[in-house]
């Protein structure tokens, strides 16, 4: 790319321009290609710089793809690439655009398509190339690795060592004032606020950690049996009678349930005592019904008795 | 002279032909205009305006709008600025507010940027991009920005397997 190339892209882009008659003030279109021209001149070694890079990273993606019906797909994209990669130093000029439109064999460069074009609204893949790089290059590896996935074109910018390069470059930069800015907080005050631990306060909490479950562990063992417990009427009776029971102490109540079994107790008693009460009220009942029953039947009581008593005595002749 | 600076205005003509008048102060926020001044004199611009033929009329007043707001910012030099850029991309609020607008818009305002070389408003505008792309699947990039998957199935098989490693999310 030299400067005689980009004298004679620039002599296109103005030509069509001048062929549209777009541009009333030609005076001021020259004025403005000379500049840009500086402009691009000024910025011609970087580009350089970073074409040769592009290219191995083109290389090395082109080594991805290895199946034969994707070269030709390939090399096409390679081509259009670099053309845009080529173009790229242009794309602040505003011709770049009708510069690219010569470039691509539409001769006919018609600034009703490009109104119309302009209208339909540019897409994130309408923006150049150094302008997908400035916005890559804000991105994390993550993001990156999800670009370089979405499609051909931007799998090659993500993937661009230049790219990464910059990237680790710019963390390097940053971390240094990173690392040494007031505001953040020194070792001592680490220390302080017990974030940070040194060796010497590390075994002292050790050592505190071990002596409290010493301490513990005596306490626990110095602690009264149930049985003393029970015995100076601490704990009520329950808590104990079922270790002692036929259960071998599976069945132990915490002292706070002995006022709920308790309860469960008098309850199931007073059912207990219920049921016999009934039952031997009922037999009672049945007993005296047929006590009864038999005193009539012998004493003969009943109406039907004394009306054939009666009339047993009429067929006698008895007088009444 | 300063102070007549300072007063002027120049006119911009966006590419439907309707025109703008802005403070030069606010107009030089854009590199591309600043040279273009130099070069031609402060007769020339009085007499007439300046084309911008590659922005439309809203866009270039959108444009404007920030130049405007963002007026007496501290010029940042060229191009030497690419390494103490900040890396985070948060953007400031009133940047932010003004950056919500429909994609197209979006983009038509960072590509006029790019062509106005307007460093700041292109850095606000990749940076309102990148937002949008963090954090997504390629899935989800490519239903964002309308995105064709150009992989075959095999690349694409290729591409899986060359980033197992990165997969742990």
């Amino acid at each position: 790319m030299n400067a005689e190339e980009q004298g004679t892209r620039l002599a296109q882009g103005m030509c069509s321009m001048d062929r549209n008659g777009t541009e009333p003030n030609s005076a001021v279109v020259v004025q403005l290609i000379a500049k840009t021209t500086s402009l691009s001149i000024g910025r011609d070694s970087e580009a350089g710089d970073s074409d040769s890079r592009y290219e191995q990273a083109l290389g090395a993606d082109a080594a991805v793809s290895e199946s034969p019906n994707d070269a030709a797909s390939w090399r096409k994209d390679r081509v259009e690439a670099q053309l845009d990669v080529g173009l790229r130093t242009y794309s602040r000029s505003p011709w770049a655009e009708e510069a690219r439109g010569s470039q691509d064999g539409t001769d006919e460069y018609d600034t009703e398509m490009a109104v119309s074009k302009f209208h339909r609204g540019p897409g994130l893949l309408d923006l150049p190339n150094e302008v997908l790089f400035q916005i890559l290059s804000h991105l994390e590896v993550c993001d990156l690795l999800a670009t370089s996935r979405t499609s051909h074109r931007l799998r090659t910018l993500s993937l661009t060592p230049y790219l990464h390069r910059t990237r680790l470059r710019r963390t390097r930069l940053l971390l240094q004032p990173m690392l040494s800015s007031p505001s953040r907080p020194t070792l001592t005050d680490l220390a302080r606020r017990s974030i940070l631990l040194t060796h010497t306060e590390f075994t002292s909490r050790r050592l505190a950690h071990s002596l409290a479950s010493i301490r513990l562990s005596r306490r626990l063992a110095a602690r009264p049996t149930p049985e003393t417990l029970v015995e100076r009427c601490v704990l009520p009776a329950e808590c104990l009678r079922w270790c002692q029971g036929k259960k071998g102490g599976a069945g132990s109540v915490a002292p706070s349930l002995v006022a709920r079994k308790r309860a469960i107790e008098r309850e199931r008693m007073k059912d207990g005592l219920s049921r016999w009460l009934e039952s031997v009220w009922k037999s009672e009942m049945v007993r005296r019904e047929e006590n009864v029953r038999m005193v009539l039947e012998r004493a003969g009581v009943g109406r039907v008795w004394r009306l054939r008593r009666y009339w047993e005595r009429v067929g006698r002749g008895e007088q009444m | 002279m300063a102070a007549d600076k300072s007063s002027q205005r120049v006119t911009l003509a966006s590419n439907e032909g309707t025109h703008i008048e802005v403070d030069r102060v606010v107009a030089e926020r854009s590199m591309l205009i600043k040279n273009l001044i130099e070069d031609l004199g402060d007769d020339a611009i009085e007499s007439q305006p300046i084309p911008i033929p590659n922005v439309n009329d809203p866009v270039l007043r959108k444009v404007v709008e920030w130049c405007e707001h963002h007026r007496n910012d501290a010029q940042t030099s060229a191009d030497d600025d690419n390494d103490n850029r900040k890396k985070t991309t948060d953007i400031d609020e009133w940047d932010q507010k003004f950056m919500q607008v429909d994609q197209e818009m979006l983009f038509e305002i960072i590509l006029a940027a790019n062509y106005l070389d307007i460093k700041a408003l292109l850095d606000v505008g990749c940076k309102t991009v990148a937002n949008m792309i963090k954090g997504k699947s390629p899935e989800e990039i490519r239903k964002t920005f309308n995105i064709t998957n150009d992989f075959t199935p095999e690349e694409e098989e290729q591409i899986r397997r060359e980033n197992e490693w990165a997969e742990d999310r």
